[in-house]
């Protein structure tokens, strides 16, 4: 598959995943989206060495998972980009603060160990958290959700197109490269003798159909505000939820659970 | 009723696409629009919706097609695009099916009723989850007109309707056509289409309607046709191409 492709199929991925069916992906958009953001501001809240305390967060995603039948796989895959990124920036410490904590066994462990671990550990799970919502929630529903919070709805429609308009651009893109490679057997990508009118003309070509896109809503009497369907009032039953499950966040992040089961057994 | 009087369309300064169109569509025609590429076809169904600027005048149901009137006017004039990706902007048929309608201030439960009639009474109800960049020609074509009907628009218009269809397919539509009881405005070169479709035909020539009549009188006129750069339709080639 060229990057091209990759690129389409992964965006359609996201489409895919969002519109299963399960407890999670049933929840109203909103309580995904507040719980979600509970669940970041929390992780990432967290003290740089206390490894001990960030530990349970990982009952978050250990039941969302199972719960919604996303595949660990593919998120994995996804971050696949971000995870030595994460890495580097947090091996600084490594290096910076080896003062030793303490010991495994004969291992030294430094504060640097410590507080990298940590760090990539809420990266990595404030990235899936919102992989989570991603892929439960349909962006449709993701919007209506936004609007809800009372973000003006100009913005919420320019972050909806925005995502419309890139599948139309690589789709264009992906038409474009196919008859060019058809044409240029052996070569490996495009020319950069050519990229210049290849570029002029996929902008062409992509604005052509933004617009045409943009005159069929209109006919059907879009005044610039985007209308969502499905999404029902947030109800008495919601905010429950909601509270119950934000409160079991906080909850995880104020009291110490990996301390207080160590605690029993000495 | 669809009134165009002297309609001039221009898209650069200078060269006029539409040169004086005159032509009335009657409430319950089927009116096929022909003319080769580029006659000028989709801009006049353009001009009709309001899409592009004009001059003269064009009345739908009385009222001149102007800023104030749009809404007014694409509630009656529904319009199936020629490539129905460009049509198709939600993910799912379902949601875009009911993109106009939410639009137009039906509830979501409204909407989703009329969404399942619709596909419904198209025989295409099976589509309704489906993603629509996962769809076939012919399924995405259908499902662009179910979008279009479910507004309840009095007049469709069709820019190439069976372009890119198989023949199966493009049969399909043909029936569906058939079964709008609703005015049509068929735009196609496709002149077999048109002959099972619509009673009435207008020829467009370099932007003018060069002749305007019943479908079985043009369409078998192969002088008239060959001129404005058509071809008889295929049911009447029996004695083998032009010339022989
Ligand atoms: N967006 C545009 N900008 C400039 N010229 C255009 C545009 N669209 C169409 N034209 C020109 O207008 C003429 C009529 O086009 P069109 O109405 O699409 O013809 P038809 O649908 O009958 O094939 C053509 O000569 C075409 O080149
Ligand atoms: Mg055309």
């Amino acid at each position: 598959m060229s990057q091209i492709d990759r690129a389409a199929s992964e965006l359609r991925e996201m489409d895919d995943l969002a519109m299963k069916v399960s407890p999670i992906h049933s929840l109203h958009p909103l309580v995904k989206l507040l719980v979600t953001a509970a669940y970041i501001v929390c992780t990432a809240s967290f003290p740089k060495y206390d490894l001990s305390g960030l530990f349970p967060m990982i009952l978050y995603p250990a039941l969302i998972f199972p719960m919604s039948g996303i595949p660990v796989s593919v998120c994995l895959r996804k971050f696949r980009a971000v995870i030595p990124l994460l890495a580097v920036v947090g091996c600084f410490d490594l290096f910076l603060d080896r003062r030793t904590v303490f010991s495994l066994g004969n291992i030294p462990v430094t504060a640097g160990m410590v507080s990298f671990t940590v760090f990539f550990l809420k990266g990595i799970l404030c990235l899936t958290a919102s992989f989570l919502l991603v892929a439960t929630t349909t962006l449709d529903r993701l919007c209506a959700a936004l609007r809800m919070l009372g973000l003006p709805s100009a913005l919420v429609t320019l972050f909806l197109l925005t995502f419309r308009y890139v599948s139309v651009m690589i789709d264009e893109l992906y038409a474009m490269n196919t008859a060019y490679l058809l044409r240029a057997p052996g070569q490996k990508g495009i020319h950069y003798s050519v990229w210049g009118s290849f570029l002029g003309q996929l902008l062409l070509r992509s604005m052509d159909r933004a617009a045409e896109l943009y005159e069929s809503m209109q006919l059907r009497g879009f005044d610039g505000d985007m209308r969502y369907a499905g999404c029902s009032q947030f109800s008495l039953h919601d905010i429950i939820l909601t509270a119950v499950s934000v409160g079991a966040i906080v909850f995880l992040r104020l009291v110490n659970f990996s301390r207080l089961l160590g605690g029993l057994f000495v | 009723m669809v009134e165009l009087r002297d309609v001039y369309c221009e898209y650069e300064k200078g060269n006029p696409v539409l040169k004086g169109t005159s032509l009335n569509i009657y409430d319950g025609e089927s009116i096929g629009l022909v003319g080769a590429n580029g006659a000028g076809k989709s801009t006049l169904m353009k001009a009709m919706l309001g899409l592009i600027p004009y001059t003269g005048d064009i009345l739908v149901d009385g009222l001149r097609v102007e800023k104030s009137n749009y809404q007014a006017v694409r509630k009656s004039l529904g319009f199936v695009l020629q490539n129905s990706d460009n049509q198709m902007f939600m993910p799912t048929v379902k949601e875009d099916v009911m993109f106009g309608l939410l639009n137009y201030g039906m509830s979501s439960e409204e909407a989703e009723k009329k969404t399942d009639q619709v596909l419904s009474d198209l025989g295409i109800s099976h589509l309704k989850e489906r993603h629509n960049h996962r769809l076939s020609g012919g399924e995405k074509r259908m499902s662009a007109i179910a979008a279009v009907l479910a507004m309840d628009p009095s007049h469709i218009l069709m820019d190439e309707p069976c372009s890119a269809l198989d023949p199966r397919n493009r049969r399909v539509i043909i029936n569906t056509v058939l079964g709008l009881d609703r005015t049509m405005i068929i735009a196609s070169h496709d002149l077999d289409m048109i002959l099972d479709t619509c009673k009435r035909t207008v020829i467009l020539s370099e932007g003018k309607v060069v002749a305007d009549g019943p479908s079985s009188v043009l369409l078998t006129d192969r002088d008239l046709l060959e001129s404005n750069g058509l071809e008889l339709p295929l049911r009447y080639y029996q004695s083998g191409p032009a010339g022989s």
